[in-house]
């Protein structure tokens, strides 16, 4: 194209403008995310951290607050961080803060998070826990026999 | 609620404008108020949360705090009247001079830049209904740290316990901080706080570059990097998902533009240089890539202006910078060595393992391999318009400000270097390390690089006027 070079620049700067405006309508209407992106479940998800929150509101009360709790649960240990597993462990420690929740059982308390309907009874023998409230949705709060 | 909200948020603000209508004086406040207000945002916020963990560690908790807050706001309305009332000399910066003139592509380009700025607010908005508590490393991080100091009264050195490893309790403290902050004037946890925080934060980093370049280049120059930086959704969405990837560009983009504005000085302003030791500060204040900032932006200063002024200059730069940032640095160091755990990255496996790493070269290959596909994707669109432009507008050969551009493109190269060695020995597995991180670290220098840009080409100005020269 035999354009002069006052044009070129014209139309390079509106050609800017239009991408810019173009790119920033895509993500006003959220069809920017990348479904390769490795966060793509959190963006494509609802507030699953609120969903989160209000299952655990019961339980919140219950809790000292600079208790340091244990935690069991039904899902399998995955090691990616995004992982269902970890990510419903961190989102726990978020909504319970100020106390401290560590995996395992080694604890006077055990929180449980359960997403499928559990044998109470074999997960109290197995670990050695009483059940002290079943808080519904799948929380529990359970007293170790073992750690006082 | 509202009103304690909105004070909450204006405390900091007026802080910072205070600060810089002290230090940044002039007689046409409103030629300057665009950038100096979003200056006083990072100011502001940065030196609230400065204060305010001083409060906690000599009071042991934030009881009173608000008091003192009050006092010090009633003391800060009369220290800006008086600041204003008082007839300084303005700050002698070598300015463009046709700031407004207009022409025929301004306007078009002025309508484009406020339709793409009020498109990515209600982006914000819209992202922010979706996930008030902001995304994983903002819920996971920085609001739970808030929340545990929050809630912790007295006891709020226990959000640094070693059982909390995976949640990084030795990041440091300014975001979070800043939200206890605001829940602490509203008197309750609001996600609200943590929400206009991110967002004071990602449209000041834009409304720092637009203001910056308008005033040191032209209108269209500034307008065009806004826009780009407005383009890029990442920047926005990650903005919006409330992580600190955007605070910290805005600080490392304000330390690039304080350096420039105290080299047009002339006689030669400390002032700036004093501003951009704190702003370096904050940035360290703020994550933990600050630290490699200061490093690299010390250490580029440093080669550039003894090249170019020799070591006397270099000096009396340096003692000034440094008066700004020691006593912040000061606070950081006393929170690493007496609260914060040791760091994951650098305690959890040992130099022999280290070593390992250093010399197997699959990770150096990997590294480059992922360096180069995110370096051309991470923006999207960005770097293919900033090619556009460098192919039209070329670069100024008469650069004015030769050593803030070279300065901020050794430390731009400083950081890059530094990121990459951090993956080289990261402990964790690099695969995952760098598909989770290396997106975020490069939306850290990314305005930077823009405002870099910017300062390297022509300006659309320039370049259309020699075309009529020429004709």
């Amino acid at each position: 194209l035999n354009l002069d070079h006052s044009i070129r620049v014209k139309i390079g700067i509106a050609l800017i403008a239009l991408s810019t405006l173009v790119s920033s309508s895509l993500l006003l209407l959220n069809k920017d995310v990348d479904t390769t992106d490795i966060g793509y479940w959190y963006y494509k998800s609802i507030d699953g951290v609120s969903l989160h929150e209000n299952r655990f509101k019961g339980l919140k009360n219950l809790l000292q607050a600079y208790t340091v709790v244990g935690y069991i649960t039904d899902l399998q240990p995955d090691k990616a961080i995004e992982g269902h597993y970890l990510t419903q462990y961190h989102l726990t420690q978020y909504v319970l803060s100020p106390a401290i929740i560590v995996r395992g059982t080694n604890y006077p308390f055990v929180i449980g998070n359960f997403h499928s309907p559990v044998n109470i009874s074999r997960i109290s023998q197995d670990n050695h826990l009483i059940l002290v409230r079943d808080l519904g949705n799948g929380v529990m709060l359970f007293r170790s026999e073992k750690v006082k | 609620m509202i009103f304690s909200l909105l004070l909450s948020m204006f405390a900091p603000l007026l802080l910072g404008f205070v600060l810089i209508s002290f230090l940044w004086p002039g007689q046409r406040p409103f030629r300057y108020f665009i950038i100096k207000g979003s200056i006083a945002i990072g100011l502001g916020v940065g030196f609230l949360s400065i204060i305010f963990f001083i409060w906690l560690l000599v009071f042991g908790s934030s009881k009173n705090f608000i008091i003192f807050e009050k006092t010090l706001f009633v003391f800060l309305i009369i220290s800006l009247f008086y600041a204003f009332k008082k007839q300084q000399n303005p700050l002698p910066v070598e300015v463009q001079d046709n700031l407004f003139v207009k022409t025929e592509i301004n306007q078009k380009l002025r309508i484009v830049f406020y339709l793409t700025l009020v498109f990515s607010l209600l982006a914000f908005i819209f992202i922010t209904l979706r996930h008030p508590h902001g995304g994983r490393d903002a819920w996971s991080i920085w609001n739970m740290r808030a929340r545990f100091i929050f809630r912790s009264g007295e006891h709020w050195q226990n959000s640094f316990s070693n059982l909390l490893d995976w949640s990084h309790p030795d990041y440091p403290l300014l975001i979070p901080l800043s939200i206890v902050h605001g829940w602490e004037n509203i008197g309750s946890e609001t996600l609200a706080v943590p929400v206009i925080l991110a967002m004071l934060f990602t449209f000041s980093t834009v409304l720092l570059l637009l203001s910056s370049m308008i005033i040191l280049r032209s209108e269209n120059q500034g307008l065009l990097a806004g826009l780009i930086l407005l383009g890029t959704p990442f920047f926005v969405r990650y903005g919006a998902t409330q992580y600190a990837d955007v605070p910290l560009s805005f600080f490392f983009l304000l330390t690039m533009v304080l350096y420039v504005f105290y080299d047009r000085s002339s006689p030669k302003s400390h002032a700036l240089l004093f501003l951009a030791g704190i702003s370096a500060g904050f940035s360290a204040w703020t994550k933990n890539e600050g630290f490699l900032f200061l490093i690299s932006i010390i250490a580029a200063r440093s080669l550039v202006i003894i090249q170019i002024k020799g070591w006397r200059t270099l000096s009396k730069e340096m003692v000034t910078f440094f008066i700004g940032l020691i006593p912040i640095l000061l606070i950081i160091i006393y929170f690493k060595i007496y609260i914060a755990p040791p760091n994951d990255l650098i305690s959890t496996q040992g130099l022999t393992i280290t070593f390992s790493k250093l010399i197997d070269p699959t990770r150096y290959l990997l590294i480059l391999k992922e360096y180069a596909i995110t370096g051309i994707t991470f923006t999207r669109c960005g770097l293919p318009l900033l090619a556009i432009c460098l192919f039209l507008l070329r670069t100024n050969k008469e650069v004015k400000d030769r050593i803030i551009v070279k300065t901020v493109f050794i430390t731009l190269m400083l950081m890059l270097a530094g990121y990459f060695f951090v993956y080289v020995i990261t402990p964790k597995y690099l695969t995952w390390h760098l598909q989770t991180s290396l997106d975020r670290l490069f939306l850290q220098l990314w305005p930077s690089f823009i405002f870099f840009f910017f300062m390297l080409v022509n300006t659309p100005e320039q370049v259309l006027s020699k075309y009529k020269k020429e004709l």
